[in-house]
């Protein structure tokens, strides 16, 4: 065998090894990411059944405030798009949440006026979330 | 050249400026300026400081336990739990009232009795709360619960509430009726006989005038609304 033969064995056989090892490699990579991707899919599924729809947060106003006019802003926090309940003792207002903030002017009787709020999830079924908050109205003399 | 001369005309007419605010404080006498301001400053702080008390002002609501000479003392329900306050009474300066539907009229201190449920507005001190105004009001419950009972031949309703707690419901000539209308998406009036068994009541009742029976938690419905279970499943 000539010298020449010998060196195009050897470099046929050197590039032919690189080439497998880039085949092999990259393979191992695809393969890498697509189970990574995979279970990245996987999670939420698995999680979803402990989702908890979020809680009400009433912003405003404080419990117990006194106000001395005949209606009041009301502004809670609630989980978009749910059906929100609110009871006052002269009136029930029904609204769906357009957002997650919503601000709604409640009338206030003369006195202690008890505003219950009951948030219906978007997913119907879930358990329905309460809360109370008693205000004021005492017109100054 | 020309920016030299536009910062030499800026720095004489700033200094003319100066000067003549200077000389016109100079030809006022300076007690009067000290006066105005002072007294302009106390108005502001005086405004400020009633703002800040209304604005963070709290009332404080339960039934009366204890009636002395110039306190009462009332026990109000804070986080599910009892708690008693002192309200400390002034001849002159503590106003009491009874609210009567949409007014409220001034009674004498001697008027209040024992069990009224009454709103006291004031400053908390460490001793209790040096009273305002006292109004007595009528006590209400406003509450959420499941029907689990219709009952078409006596006008009730049993009520189960989401912690358990059970109502029965007296349905009422005087009874405002509601229902959620699921097309409408508005509260329309509703009859009797369309309410039933799963559906759910959002109910206010009065604790000072709950109706002729005696019964635990049975009371005469002030107001109901009711969202159908069709809605809650949807």
């Amino acid at each position: 065998m000539k010298k020449e033969t010998g060196i195009a064995v050897g470099l046929g056989v050197f590039f032919g090894l690189l080439f497998s090892f880039v085949v092999i490699l990259n393979t191992q990579t695809n393969k890498a990411v697509t189970q990574k991707k995979q279970a990245t899919q996987t999670r939420p599924a698995s999680t979803q059944g402990n989702t908890v729809a979020r809680p009400i947060e009433i912003v405003s106003p404080n419990d117990r405030s006194v106000f001395d006019t005949k209606e009041t802003k009301i502004t809670l926090k609630v989980e978009k798009d749910s059906f929100i309940v609110i009871q006052t003792p002269s009136q029930d207002i029904t609204l769906e949440a357009e957002s997650e903030t919503i601000t709604q002017v409640v009338p206030l009787t003369l006195g202690e006026n008890i505003v219950h709020i009951s948030v219906y999830p978007k997913s119907g079924g879930a358990k329905v979330q309460e809360k109370q908050l008693k205000v004021y109205y005492i017109p100054t003399t | 050249m020309k920016s030299t001369h536009t910062a030499v005309l800026a720095s004489v007419c700033i200094a003319a400026t100066m000067t003549t605010a200077v000389l016109a404080i100079e030809a006022t006498p300076s007690g009067s300026i000290d006066d105005k301001n002072v007294k302009i400053l106390r108005e502001k702080i005086a405004t400020k400081v009633e703002e800040m008390r209304k604005k963070d002002q709290r009332a404080y609501a339960g039934k009366i336990r204890k009636i002395e000479d110039t306190s009462i003392t009332i026990a109000t329900i804070e986080n599910n739990e009892e708690k008693d306050y002192l309200i400390k009474i002034d001849e002159t300066l503590t106003n009491v009232f009874r609210i009567v539907g949409t007014v409220s009229r001034e009674i004498k201190k001697s008027d209040l009795k024992n069990n009224d449920y009454v709103i006291v507005t004031g400053q908390q001190l460490n001793e209790g709360i040096e009273a305002d105004t006292i109004h007595i009001d009528e006590e209400f419950l406003v509450r959420t619960g499941s029907i689990i009972e219709v009952s078409k031949e006596s006008f009730f309703l049993k009520v189960v509430t989401s912690d358990k707690e059970e109502f029965t419901l007296d349905i009422q000539n005087s009874t405002k009726q509601f229902m959620y209308n699921m097309k409408s998406k508005e509260n329309e009036s509703t009859g009797f006989s369309k309410l039933k068994e799963g559906d759910t009541i959002h109910f206010v009742v009065s604790k000072t005038n709950p109706g002729d029976s005696t019964e635990k938690n049975r009371y005469d419905a002030v107001r109901i609304l009711v969202i159908p279970q069709e809605f809650i499943v949807r």
